[in-house]
């Protein structure tokens, strides 16, 4: 036959349907691996394949998908996987009888990898090689990995495949849902960004949805990539019914389906779940005689997270890759990294994903720290947070590999050089895990003329194709050196910028910052040659995000550098900049905010002192209460006065506007917290004229078997500022505890908080217990479970609803107590 | 054919997640704000923009979920192939009734932010409630992402889902939390029982989800956020 791969120059195959469905009708009881039977029922699964065949399959995917030793161990059935896998092989090649291709099938392995699941990389990694090693023994024409979820699983398939079956083509599917997405998040430009870096022959998608829903993700993927695709839909989505599964859409829907996706680009066709040997008969001849559509390859390099991707290249907008996670001169940064800590990586790539950098270079090289490990850790925190592919940036090719293994997506690795020891230890990590590389133009020197860089340029490139990788796996870093040491080699760096885009359409970046070292006006400096770059072709830079100079200056030149069509994204972008000139545009005022802003005005009157620490409290401004409390005594009004007269009103009035709902619950314990600092500053004072009397005691704790607390934290806040004296007894506190404390501070009222309907009835036992014994404490409780009706059922004195009613309750029970010696109900 | 994973859980480590303000806000009661920046307030959007910082610094989002075979409906319990004692109660027979499968579900933020609120409550209590907010909806958000994963699965197999039901409501004992752990093996996240039933990190959900025969039942609006 003729190779498979020549056939797809011309032809548009035909894959075949769903064995499972099949077999089931044979009498495959329900839930057991069809694969078993490639050795139980051969002569069944032989009878399935000559079925597709006749109804015209050209490929017949081998009986083999659960047939990984993790998925056979779940039928104890791991020591016959070369017996399954072989006669699975066997089976479809009789069926075939020399008129069709046979696809070795690979299914998922059965649990989920690193860094979501338990699954190493390499765990799965070898798990799908011994699988594709005993397939290709058996002589398949392709692998095809099917019904992948997640990106990283595809990753370690994809990398097993390669090493067990290194000569053998790879049809790679993922399963898409409904909107478009795989289920950890990859929608298809990602994905086939990814899958191209691992240089798949055939990419596509298959199962979970019918063919309607998979039209605009596959004609999504026909325009990601120029890769030949295939599809496989089901037969609509699955509906259990009267104890089986069954699907909806009949085999005359589906196949009308099938110009459609040969107008996406679709090149193989076939069937998933439902479909049977009728639904192939029918595409087959929907399709006959029709020719595949061309699709041309993209000039660019992409990168991509597990959830987005970003071209590098000419007429895409300018790459920003951000500098700043790098431990280099950054003490604190530094020590973080030394204690294996993430924080304030997770940190600096936040900031520098919301300041505009497309990607992000991650450096964790500090002396004497395991790198390796902690890329590792620090590629699983980014991507946890932000979205922006990643640069893997390491001196240590054990760095470059823990990152590039962990990392579910398709990173950019920093970096090669011409040095051959270099690119022998780093070329083959980009091919073995399908990234990209920065490859910088020096050698055992820094060649000072543009030839001689693309010398270097040249030497790389050839070694590259050595190891298996194409132009577009590089981007050439074409060295920007310091102006002010070396002019004529920054000078220089330009013409290789030009070179190696007009001969060759390279990709190049550069490390902005060098360029400017040593002079003064840095920024003017290294953003004029970026400006001047960009007119000469460089498609990236790695630079400090943070600065709006850099944006600026890259939205204009990438106006003449065709690189932002109608000038779309700068005029979005420049109405919310700083003019760095007066732009004498109509209507422009001032200096900061968009065009137009009026200037700040100043106040009619400055606010005095009094009425600043009543905002301070309104606005929780916790900062400044303390600096205006101090200002207040040093103006001579006296602590109590201030304590009384100035703060105690504010946290009043916050609490009528939290009951007129103007301020909210954090408001109030902003303020209340507001309030503290204030309190703390004048408590020394007050207590140099004698000790004040509290308005009243209060025991307070959540009640046994709760250890809830933030709730009855902020109500002691209110409480305390509010002049009583509260003991705080924590949670999950025992009532004889409560009633020794209450007993011993002489409390007047005892305070229960419970968040769980298995402990409030701790709160019936306490009142009962003070009833019982004749105690003399008031009980009021409160909690997300209490209710006014429970509060009544146990006897309670008051009940709180949230933490803006625990002073005007506590305030009620006092009164009543200091009037009659008790509390009536409804308080 | 789409397999149902039974048998064993199916863990999910290093949850990537986004921290939404608006969420964040809703959290704190504070009404029809969909950003910090809406509340016009330079102190209140500082303080809990920090504790949504912090949150990000701090949560470590895991997960675990364990689909498990019913076999009979009783009058007042549902049994399945791995337990005939954990879904106890008429509320247990109400949502599982129609439904061949029950998933049970546990998600964890970690303990980070909780050790941090501790610290906190004492010397900054705004702070404490701020990041304590933080933590309450990022615990939930697990709990949703593990749901919305889960879902897919059940759609996948024809089958529909029903609302999520934590455990401890109703007439669901809390006691039966012992059982969801050891089936879901939940100490592989980090996730332990107190005398209580409360599980420790406090910031962790667990629930379970049915998967329910199409046009059997309530026509099931999922709603992962509520609970009952």
């Amino acid at each position: 036959m003729t190779p498979l791969l020549e056939r797809l120059k011309q032809d548009i195959l035909i894959l075949d349907g769903s064995m499972g469905a099949l077999l089931q009708g044979r009498g495959l009881p329900p839930g057991y691996a069809p694969d078993l039977w490639n050795l139980e029922r051969p002569q069944d699964i032989q009878a399935v394949h000559a079925e597709y065949r006749a109804a015209g399959s050209d490929i017949l995917l081998t009986n083999t998908f659960g047939a990984s030793r993790r998925r056979l161990a779940e039928y104890q059935a791991e020591g016959r996987i070369r017996e399954i896998n072989v006669a699975g092989v066997d089976l479809a090649r009789r069926a075939a009888a020399g008129k069709a291709y046979v696809a070795g099938d690979i299914g998922p392995f059965g649990s989920t990898i690193a860094p979501f699941g338990d699954t190493t990389f390499e765990e799965a990694v070898a798990i799908f090689r011994e699988q594709a090693a005993i397939l290709a023994s058996a002589g398949v024409d392709l692998i095809a990995i099917e019904t992948m979820f997640d990106i990283q699983e595809m990753r370690a398939a994809l990398i097993g495949v390669r090493e067990g079956a290194p000569r053998v083509p790879i049809m790679a599917f993922m399963t898409y849902n409904a909107d478009g997405i795989t289920d950890s998040g990859s929608d298809p430009e990602t994905v086939a960004a990814v899958l191209e870096g691992f240089s798949v022959e055939i990419m596509g998608l298959n199962c979970s949805v019918g063919p309607e829903a998979m039209v605009p993700v596959l004609e999504r993927l026909g325009r990601a990539t120029h890769t030949y695709l295939g599809i496989e839909p089901n037969a609509g989505l699955p509906i259990h019914r009267d104890g089986k599964t069954v699907y909806p859409s009949g085999a005359e829907e589906m196949a009308a389906f099938a110009p459609a996706f040969v107008g996406a680009g679709a090149n193989i066709i076939g069937g998933c779940c439902g479909t049977t040997p009728e639904y192939i008969r029918l595409i087959s001849k929907r399709l006959k005689g029709t020719k595949p559509r061309r699709r041309t390859p993209s000039p660019h390099t992409r990168i991509a997270s597990r959830t987005g991707v970003v071209p590098i290249g000419a007429g895409v907008p300018f790459v920003l890759i951000g500098e700043k996670i790098n431990p280099t001169g950054k003490k604190l940064f530094s020590e973080a990294i030394a204690e294996g800590r993430t924080d304030l990586i997770v940190a600096e790539a936040r900031k520098e994903a919301a300041a505009g950098a497309h990607a992000l270079d991650v450096n964790v090289g500090v002396p004497l720290v395991d790198e390796a490990r902690m890329m590792e850790k620090a590629v699983i925190a980014i991507g946890n947070v932000v979205s922006s592919p990643l640069v893997i940036d390491s001196s240590f090719a054990s760095a470059l590999e823990s990152g590039l293994r962990i990392y579910p997506g398709r990173a950019l690795v920093n970096s090669v050089n011409a040095e051959e020891e270099r690119l022998e230890e780093v070329l083959p990590l980009i091919r073995r895990y399908g990234a990209a590389v920065i490859a910088l133009l020096s050698g055992d020197d820094i060649p000072e003329k543009a030839a001689d860089r693309m010398k270097n340029a040249e030497k790389i490139l050839r070694a590259a194709e050595r190891f298996g990788l194409r132009p577009e796996d590089i981007v050439f870093d074409t060295l920007a050196l310091t102006v002010s040491a070396v002019q004529e080699a920054a000078r220089q760096t330009l013409e290789t910028i030009r070179l190696l885009k007009s001969e060759w359409n390279a990709r190049t970046i550069v490390g902005l910052s060098n360029v400017s070292f040593g002079l003064p006006m840095r920024k003017t400096v290294h953003d004029t040659f970026l400006a001047m770059a960009i007119g000469a072709g460089l498609d990236g830079a790695i630079c400090d995000p943070y600065d709006p100079l850099l944006h600026q200056t890259v939205a204009a030149a990438s106006l003449f550098a065709g690189r932002d069509p109608e000038c779309r994204a700068f005029i979005d972008k420049a109405a919310g900049w700083t003019p760095l000139v007066p732009q004498a545009e109509k209507g422009a005022e001032g200096t900061t905010g968009t065009a137009g802003a009026s200037a700040s005005k100043t106040p009619d009157h400055p606010l005095t002192t009094r009425e600043k620490i009543e905002r301070a409290i309104i606005e929780g401004e916790r900062e400044a209460i303390v600096p205006l409390v101090t200002q207040a005594l040093a103006e001579g009004s006296a602590p109590f006065e201030i304590f009384v007269e100035q703060m105690t009103p504010a946290i009043r009035k916050l609490g009528d506007l939290f009951g007129a709902r103007q301020k909210f619950i954090p408001h109030l314990i902003a303020g209340a917290d507001t309030m503290k600092k204030g309190v703390e500053v004048l408590q020394p004072l007050l207590e140099a004229k004698g000790p004040t009397q509290p308005k009243g005691t209060i025991v307070f704790a959540t009640v046994k078997g709760d250890i809830h607390d933030i709730g009855k934290n902020i109500c002691i806040l209110m409480l305390r500022n509010f002049g009583y004296r509260v003991i705080d007894l924590g949670r999950n506190v025992a009532i004889e505890t409560i009633l020794e404390t209450a007993e011993k501070e002489k409390a007047q009222i005892v305070a229960l908080s419970a968040l769980m309907t298995t402990t409030m009835i701790q709160m019936k036992v306490a009142v009962d217990a003070i009833r019982e014994r004749n105690l003399p404490y008031k009980v009021m409780v409160g909690g997300a479970v209490v209710t006014p009706k429970f509060t009544t059922e146990i006897g309670a004195d008051g009940y709180g609803k949230d933490v803006g009613e625990v002073v005007p309750l506590t305030e009620r029970i006092l009164a009543a107590l200091a009037e009659t010696g008790r509390v009536p109900e409804g308080v | 054919m789409p397999a149902i994973r039974l048998g064993h859980p199916l863990f999910f480590h290093n949850i990537p997640f986004e921290i939404e303000e608006r969420q964040i806000l809703r959290e704190m009661r504070i009404p029809k704000k969909a950003s910090l920046a809406e509340l016009n307030e330079p102190a209140m959007e500082r303080a809990i923009g920090q504790a949504i910082e912090e949150g990000y610094r701090m949560i470590e989002g895991q997960g675990v979920y364990r689909t498990l075979t019913i076999t009979e409906i009783g009058e007042d319990r549902v049994l399945t192939r791995e337990s005939e004692t954990l879904f106890l109660g008429q509320k247990m027979v109400k949502l599982l009734r129609h439904c061949d499968y029950a998933s049970l579900i546990v998600a964890t933020i970690g303990p980070k932010i909780e050790t941090e609120v501790d610290r906190l409550s004492g010397p900054e209590p705004a702070h404490a409630y701020f990041l304590e907010r933080v933590g309450a909806w990022m615990a939930d958000y697990m709990g949703i992402w593990l749901d919305r994963m889960l879902e897919r699965e059940i759609v996948r197999a024809g089958y529909q889902r029903t609302y999520r039901f934590g455990v401890g409501y109703g007439d669901w004992p809390l006691s039966s939390q012992t059982e969801v752990m050891a089936l879901t093996e939940a100490h592989k996240i980090g996730i332990a029982l107190n005398e209580a039933f409360i599980m420790i990190p406090r910031l962790s959900i667990s629930a379970v989800i049915g998967w329910q025969k199409p046009g059997t039942g309530p026509q099931s609006t999922p709603d992962p956020e509520s609970d009952s």
